[in-house]
C-alpha cells in the first residue's frame, strides 16, 4: 500500500491508502471524537461528531467515511466544529432521557466522557422526555431505549459480526427504536445472546444483568485467558473487582474468531450457592467437615488398602473433561503410574471411543488430527451441518456457520432427523428416518460419486430429489466443510462416523491434508483429555467390581448422576466436585475443585491447538487447584 | 404504519400460515428473486394476498427471500401502507392535510370515534371498516376530504357521515 501526505491542522502527516481521514487523523495522535464508530465495523457517518472541515468541500464532512487522499487540508478543531459538536450533544441529551446518576453505564459511559469533554453544563433544548420501554425479558441481556442514541452500533454488530441480524431501526423517523425482529422483546427474539451489542453499546442502553453497578472501569483488574466452556478456546479479556467477574468481554470483537458466546460471557460468571469450600468426609451417613491433610490421608490409605488386598484394578478413576491438561496428567499419573489400574475412563469417554474407533475404521490410526480447524468455515461457500446444532451447543460455531451463509453466500444443508437452528436458513434438510443417519450420508456420498443412490436413499427415507438437490450444492461448492456433533455420536455406532469420513474425503480435503470435517466435542478439554486419559482406557471400562473409585467432577454441569450406577457395590468412593450434588451425596471423601473461572492450567482446543488459562479470579481459602490435590493424593500414596 | 402492541406480535407470530397461502408467498418471491430492491415490491404484493401483513406472513416471507425479520419490519414500519393488523372491508381514509384540518377534518375524526368507536389504525368490531388519519389526497380545493375505499368524498360535514357510511355494505 502506497504511502500518502495529508495537512491535518497545519501539520504534515502521512497515512496509508485505504484510510479514511478518522483513521489517519488517530494514528498521527489527533483525537477526534466518534460516537456510532466502532473499531472493526462499517461506518455510516451517523453520529456527526467526527464532521471535519476539508479544503474545497463545500461543508464539513464526515471523517469516518472519507477516504482520506493525498494532498487533503484538513482541519478536526476549529472553533465552528467544537461548537457543532456541543450542540449535537446538547441534542443527543435532550431526545431521550440521559439522567447520568440513575444510569448502569454511568463512569463507563462514552455519551458521558464527551459530555464531560466538551464541558456541557446545561442543555439549551427542552428535554423529551419520551416514556421508552425498557426490555428486561431476555435472560442476561437488558435494553434500555430510553439511553439509547441511536448510534446503531449494536445492530451493525448484530449484522457484520454476530450475523443474526436480529436488530435492526424500526419505527423509523421521530419514534426510530432499536427493534428486534418484528419489534419483539429480544428475549423473545432469534437472539443468539452472543452479547456483542452489549460490548459494543456507548451508552448504558444494553446492559448485562451481572456485572451492573459494581462501580467504575479505573476499578478493575483487566485478565486476559481463553474461554474453557466448549473447546473453541476463543480469548476473553475479563474485569475483576474484588475478587468477582464484572463482566467478561472479548479481546478483539471485530476479528474472525473474536465473537463470544452466552455461556462463555454471561453463564460462566455466575457462581452457585451450593458451593463445597471445604474438604468433607462421611461419619455414619452424614458429612462433616474436616482439614485438608486429613481428607487426603484418608483417601491414600484406604486406595492403599483396598488395592493391597484385592490388587490393581480394584480402583477405578473417572474425570471429567472440563479440567486442565495438567489436572488430567497428574489425574493419569495417580491412577495409572502411581496406582497401576487400568480402569479410568472420562465422563465423556463414550464421545470419545465412538469417534476414535469411526476414525479407524477410516484409516487405521485413529488420530484425531484427521479433522480442520473451526477457522475453515468462515471460509466454506457450503456447510454441511450433520446431528448437530452448533448455535446450542457450541454457539460461536454456530455464528460461524450463519457468517459464511451471510457474507460467502454458503449454502447450508442440514441432516438431520430434528429440527435444528438452522433448518430455516438451510437450502436442503436432508431429514433420515430415526437411526438411519448412516444410509442417508451413504446415499449422499453415493449421489456425489454419480453412483445411484436409490437404494440406501430409500432406505433411509430420503426421496431421490432432495438428495440430488443436496449432492448438486456440494458438487458445486468450492470449499464445503462437514460439522457433526451430539446428534451423531450419541448414536454410538462407529459406522456413521466412518460414513462421514468417508463423505468429507469424497468432498475434498484441506491444502494441509486433513478432511474439511469438524466434530463438535462434548465439553471444554475433551481432546486433551481424551489423548491424556482417553487412550489409556480403550473399552468402556467394567467398573462393577471396582472397590474404591477416584471421580473428579468439578464443576462438570453435565455429568449425568447415573454415571455412579456402576459404582453400586463400591466399598470407598473419593469425589473431587466444586459444587454439592446428588453425585456428591454418594462420596464417602469429598475434596473441593475449583470452578471454571477460578482454574489455570492449558487447555486443548477441539481442533488440538494448546491455549493457557489464567484463572480470573482466586478460588475460595483452601481450595487447590485440581492437578495440586490429585498430585497431594500420589505423593500420600507413594509415602505411605 | 401505526404501532403495534408487542403481545400482538407474540400471539401471531407462530401461528401456522395456510398451505395456500404459503405458495402464493413463493410464487411472488420467486418473481420477483434477483431484482433490485424487491422487498418493498415482494411486501406489497403479499399484502394483496389478505389486505395487512399478519406476523406469521412476515416471517414465512423472511424465509423465503433471507431477509432478516428485523429488516422486513424497518421496511413494513416506515411505510404506512403497510400493515400488521387487520383492515376492515372498507377502509376509511380522513385527510388531515392543512386544508381540510382547517375546515374539518378533525371534528370528522372525533365523530368517527363518538359513533363508531373508532380510532386512527383501528377497525370497527363487525370488521366493516377500519380507519387511517392521512397528510393529503391532493384534492385540497374539495376539503374536507375522505376516502373511503377508492371513492373520495368531498366537502363532508361531520353530520353527514351516518348517511355516507350506509352507502357501504
Amino acid at each position: 500500500m502506497s504511502k500518502i501526505t495529508l495537512t491535518i491542522n497545519d501539520k504534515q502527516v502521512t497515512g496509508q491508502e485505504g484510510d479514511t481521514v478518522l483513521d489517519v487523523c488517530r494514528n498521527n495522535g489527533i483525537e477526534v471524537p466518534t460516537l456510532c464508530h466502532f473499531k472493526g465495523l462499517t461506518d455510516i457517518g451517523a453520529c456527526r461528531l467526527c464532521l471535519v472541515e476539508i479544503e474545497k468541500e463545500r461543508r464539513p464532512v464526515p471523517s469516518c467515511t472519507y477516504p482520506a487522499r493525498d494532498g487533503l487540508v484538513i482541519r478536526t478543531h476549529t472553533e465552528k466544529l467544537e461548537t457543532n459538536r456541543r450542540q449535537i450533544l446538547e441534542l443527543m441529551f435532550a431526545e431521550r432521557n440521559h439522567l447520568c446518576p440513575y444510569c448502569v453505564a454511568s463512569g463507563d459511559c462514552e455519551l458521558q466522557s464527551l459530555a464531560y469533554k466538551y464541558q456541557m453544563d446545561n442543555v439549551r433544548y427542552d428535554l423529551s422526555w419520551p416514556a421508552l420501554e425498557v426490555d428486561s425479558l431476555h435472560q442476561h441481556l437488558v435494553i434500555d431505549h430510553n439511553r439509547c442514541i441511536l448510534c446503531g452500533r449494536c445492530i451493525r454488530a448484530c449484522d457484520e459480526i454476530a450475523c443474526a441480524h436480529t436488530l435492526d431501526f424500526g419505527n423509523r423517523g421521530w419514534k426510530d427504536m432499536v427493534c428486534a425482529d418484528l419489534n419483539q422483546s429480544l428475549g423473545q427474539s432469534s437472539c443468539i445472546s452472543c452479547g456483542a451489542c452489549f460490548q459494543v453499546c456507548p451508552t448504558g442502553a444494553i446492559s448485562a444483568k451481572s456485572g451492573t453497578y459494581r462501580g467504575k472501569p479505573e476499578e478493575f483488574t483487566g485478565v486476559d485467558s481463553a474461554c474453557t466452556i466448549c473447546g473453541i478456546g476463543c480469548s476473553i479479556n475479563a474485569l475483576v473487582k474484588d475478587n468477582k467477574v464484572v463482566r467478561i468481554d472479548s479481546p478483539d470483537l471485530a476479528s474472525s474468531r473474536g465473537l463470544l458466546c452466552y455461556k462463555g460471557r454471561f453463564e460462566q460468571i455466575y457462581d452457585k450457592k451450593n458451593r463445597i469450600t471445604k474438604p468433607l468426609m462421611k461419619k455414619d451417613g452424614k458429612f462433616e467437615a474436616c482439614t485438608l491433610d486429613h481428607a487426603l490421608d484418608a483417601v491414600a490409605a484406604k486406595f492403599g488398602e483396598i488395592r493391597a488386598k484385592h490388587g490393581n484394578d480394584s480402583v477405578a478413576g473417572l474425570t471429567t473433561s472440563q479440567i486442565s491438561n495438567e489436572s488430567l496428567k497428574a489425574f493419569k499419573g495417580l491412577m495409572i503410574e502411581t496406582i497401576g489400574t487400568t480402569l479410568v475412563d472420562t465422563l465423556d469417554g463414550d464421545s470419545f471411543r465412538v469417534i476414535h474407533q469411526g476414525i479407524t475404521k477410516f484409516r487405521n490410526d485413529g488420530k484425531l488430527d484427521i479433522e480442520i480447524s473451526p477457522e475453515e468455515i468462515f471460509k466454506a461457500d457450503c456447510v454441511l451441518v450433520a446431528g448437530a446444532d452448533p448455535l446450542t451447543t457450541h454457539p460461536v460455531i454456530g455464528a460461524a456457520v450463519l457468517n459464511a451463509y451471510k457474507k460467502n453466500k454458503a449454502n447450508i444443508i442440514v441432516l438431520d432427523a430434528q429440527k435444528n437452528s438452522f433448518a430455516s436458513r438451510s437450502a436442503v434438510w436432508l431429514k433420515p428416518k430415526q437411526g438411519k443417519e448412516e444410509a442417508a450420508i451413504k446415499a449422499l456420498t453415493d449421489s456425489l460419486k454419480k453412483v445411484d443412490a436409490g437404494k440406501s436413499g430409500k432406505d433411509a427415507g430420503l426421496d431421490a430429489e432432495t438428495l440430488v438437490d443436496a449432492a448438486k450444492i456440494i458438487a458445486g461448492s468450492k470449499n464445503c466443510v462437514i460439522i457433526y456433533g451430539e446428534g451423531i455420536i450419541k448414536l454410538q455406532n462407529p459406522d456413521v462416523i466412518a460414513a462421514l469420513l468417508n463423505l468429507a474425503a469424497v468432498v475434498g480435503k484441506s491444502d494441509k491434508g486433513s478432511l474439511k470435517i469438524i466434530s463438535l466435542k462434548p465439553q471444554g478439554n475433551s481432546r486433551g483429555a481424551w489423548e491424556t486419559v482417553g487412550l489409556c482406557g480403550m473399552q468402556r471400562a467394567d467398573m462393577s467390581k471396582v472397590k474404591a473409585a477416584y471421580i473428579v467432577f468439578a464443576d462438570d454441569g453435565m455429568a449425568d448422576p447415573k454415571v455412579l450406577d456402576a459404582f453400586k457395590k463400591t466399598e470407598f468412593l473419593a469425589i473431587q466436585a466444586s459444587y454439592l450434588s446428588p453425585i456428591t451425596e454418594r462420596a464417602d471423601v469429598v475434596l473441593p475443585s475449583p470452578i471454571a473461572i477460578e482454574r489455570e492450567g492449558t487447555y486443548t482446543t477441539l481442533d488440538g491447538k494448546s491455549v493457557s488459562v489464567s484463572r480470573l479470579v482466586n478460588p475460595p481459602d483452601g481450595t487447590k487447584q485440581d492437578h495440586e490435590t490429585i498430585r497431594e493424593i500420589s505423593q500420600r500414596f507413594k509415602a505411605r | 404504519m401505526s404501532q403495534v402492541s408487542t403481545d400482538y406480535i407474540r400471539a401471531e407470530i407462530n401461528k401456522a400460515v395456510p398451505a395456500d397461502i404459503r405458495q402464493k408467498i413463493e410464487k411472488i418471491v420467486e418473481d420477483n428473486r434477483g431484482k433490485a430492491g424487491a422487498a418493498i415490491r415482494v411486501l406489497q404484493q403479499v399484502q394483496g394476498i389478505s389486505g395487512y401483513l399478519p406476523p406469521s406472513v412476515l416471517q414465512t416471507v423472511s424465509g423465503y427471500t433471507k431477509i432478516p425479520l428485523s429488516e422486513i419490519y424497518g421496511v413494513v414500519s416506515f411505510y404506512s401502507f403497510f400493515s400488521l393488523l387487520p383492515k376492515g372491508k372498507h377502509v376509511i381514509q380522513v385527510c388531515m392535510g392543512t386544508s381540510c384540518y382547517v375546515k374539518g377534518g378533525e371534528k370528522i375524526m372525533k365523530t368517527l370515534k363518538k359513533d363508531y368507536n373508532l380510532e386512527s389504525g383501528g377497525i370497527t368490531a363487525d370488521g366493516k371498516f377500519s380507519l387511517e388519519m392521512v397528510r393529503c389526497l391532493g384534492c385540497c380545493g374539495l376539503s374536507p376530504v375522505i376516502a373511503i375505499g377508492t371513492d373520495v368524498h368531498r366537502k363532508v360535514k361531520a353530520s353527514q357521515l351516518k348517511d355516507i357510511l350506509s352507502l357501504y355494505k
